[in-house]
């Protein structure tokens, strides 16, 4: 009877341990990589863009299709491309230029205890002024789209 | 039934309660398995210390190539660039694709992590056509997708800097830390700017991008003979040098025949001929119409 009771206890111990483990990722959490990508309405870059998701955003996995993963994120359903995503919650990481936009000013990190290494990375601050205004040069998915299909008439 | 009996079968159902709960984790982590996949995996960095890396690289680099004026230029520099990304195997970085043309007359490119592109106004002046103009973006499309610049960095400053990057800087005060931090970061740029501009990649690295770089142009609709035609043009341009590009690349006539041995339009290939139609030639012609010949 004492070895039932112990069997028991372990069988109950190991249920307890798996569950959580097993409740997540029966769920398929993964997490967004790149700073911002659109959720779209189905499998393709020309599809229409939904709600934003940001860098660090859990999404939920639903299906996948080839490349796009089917996933429902803050109660919306939708289509992310698998290079958008992770299932490393812990790499995502802030860095040291994080998701913000790069200006002169970010050149210099801020805070008094960074002053030493502000006086190193100034030397490139024309560099960063204009990779600053290549960050604008995003073009978007429909255009492209376009682009490539006029071009093969 | 004794206890003795009991006992393994309570065992047995334990396990294989066990072994339920890992192959249900099997069968779900089949969705999330195949994200290992994808080409951002396999550098060891993520996408964001990737644009960091890339960042920080094009930031020192742009210091000394500066950016070409001419926005209609890289307005459709981009949409090409950015076309062919997204039909390639990786279509998304970090903070996207992003190209832009720089103030030199030599014939380089240079592609840093997280898909920051520059092309130099040589190089752009020395292509024909909008399809040899996608080859040469193509080419450096794929150099960001196999981690090229990533792979010059020197192994020890990597491990350092790879084990740094995850620490959030303004927890870290001290002056020195965020100094020695930035002086890796500069470093690994400065790794990765070495290797673009005097030693160049490997032989086997420049033909594994000419390889991936067919395989984009095809996805996107464009003929690979763009890239055949472009290392003609290479090889025309490049007769007795041996400096910049062409001390930093395999030789355009070593590169057309590995590209013809392989191909399976191998004749057509070597051939090089590309016409481009009415569409595509009108907007190259229109894009470069400032550009300056020669």
């Amino acid at each position: 009877m004492r070895n039932l009771k112990s069997c028991l206890l372990l069988a109950f111990l190991v249920c307890t341990l798996c569950a959580p483990a097993l409740a997540e990722e029966q769920q398929g959490k993964l997490y967004i990589q790149v700073r911002e990508t659109p959720l779209k309405s189905g499998p393709s870059f020309v599809s229409a863009s939904q709600s934003p998701c940001a860098y660090g955003q859990e999404v939920t996995l639903l299906s996948e299709q080839g490349d796009w993963k089917h996933v429902e994120v803050n109660g919306q359903q939708g289509w992310l491309h698998a290079s958008s995503l992770t299932s490393s919650r812990g790499k995502l990481t802030a860095g040291i230029f994080s998701s913000k936009k790069v200006s002169s000013g970010e050149v210099a990190l801020a805070g008094k205890g960074f002053g030493q290494a502000t006086a190193h990375m100034a030397r490139y601050a024309s560099g960063f002024d204009a990779l600053k205004a290549m960050d604008g040069y995003a073009i978007p998915p429909e255009k492209l789209k376009a682009f490539l299909e006029e071009g093969r008439q | 039934m004794t206890t003795r009996r009991l006992f393994p079968c309570l065992l047995l159902a334990v396990l294989c309660l066990a072994q339920g709960c890992i192959s249900a984790r099997n069968l779900v982590s089949i969705g999330i398995g195949t994200l290992a996949k994808t080409p951002a995996a396999l550098s060891g960095y993520t996408p964001q210390q990737e644009e960091e890396l890339g960042r920080t690289t094009a930031g020192q680099l742009l210091s000394t190539y500066p950016a070409y004026a001419d926005p209609a230029l890289n307005t459709y520099v981009n949409t090409l660039g950015q076309a062919l990304a997204m039909n390639s195997r990786q279509p998304l970085t970090f903070g996207g694709y992003r190209f832009q043309v720089v103030d030199s007359q030599d014939i380089n490119a240079f592609a840093m992590p997280g898909g920051i592109i520059l092309v130099t106004r040589g190089l752009v002046g020395a292509c024909n056509s909008e399809s040899e103009l996608a080859a040469v973006l193509a080419h450096e499309i794929a150099h960001v997708q196999n981690k090229d610049a990533i792979a010059a960095i020197k192994t020890a400053r990597s491990s350092k800097l790879m084990a740094e990057m995850g620490r959030d800087l303004v927890k870290a005060s001290a002056a020195s830390g965020a100094l020695g931090y930035v002086e890796r970061l500069t470093g690994a740029a400065d790794d990765m700017i070495a290797t673009m501009i005097t030693t160049g990649y490997s032989r086997d690295q420049e033909l594994a991008a000419d390889k991936a770089a067919v395989e984009i142009l095809r996805s996107s609709g464009y003929a690979p003979q763009g890239l055949s035609a472009m290392l003609q043009v290479l090889a025309a341009k490049g007769q007795g040098r041996s400096t910049g590009f062409y001390a930093t690349h395999p030789s355009p006539q070593d590169r057309l025949a590995q590209l013809s041995a392989t191909d399976e339009a191998s004749a057509a290939f070597a051939q090089g001929a590309v016409a481009d139609n009415a569409v595509r030639q009108k907007r190259f012609r229109k894009a470069l119409a400032r550009f300056p010949k020669g």
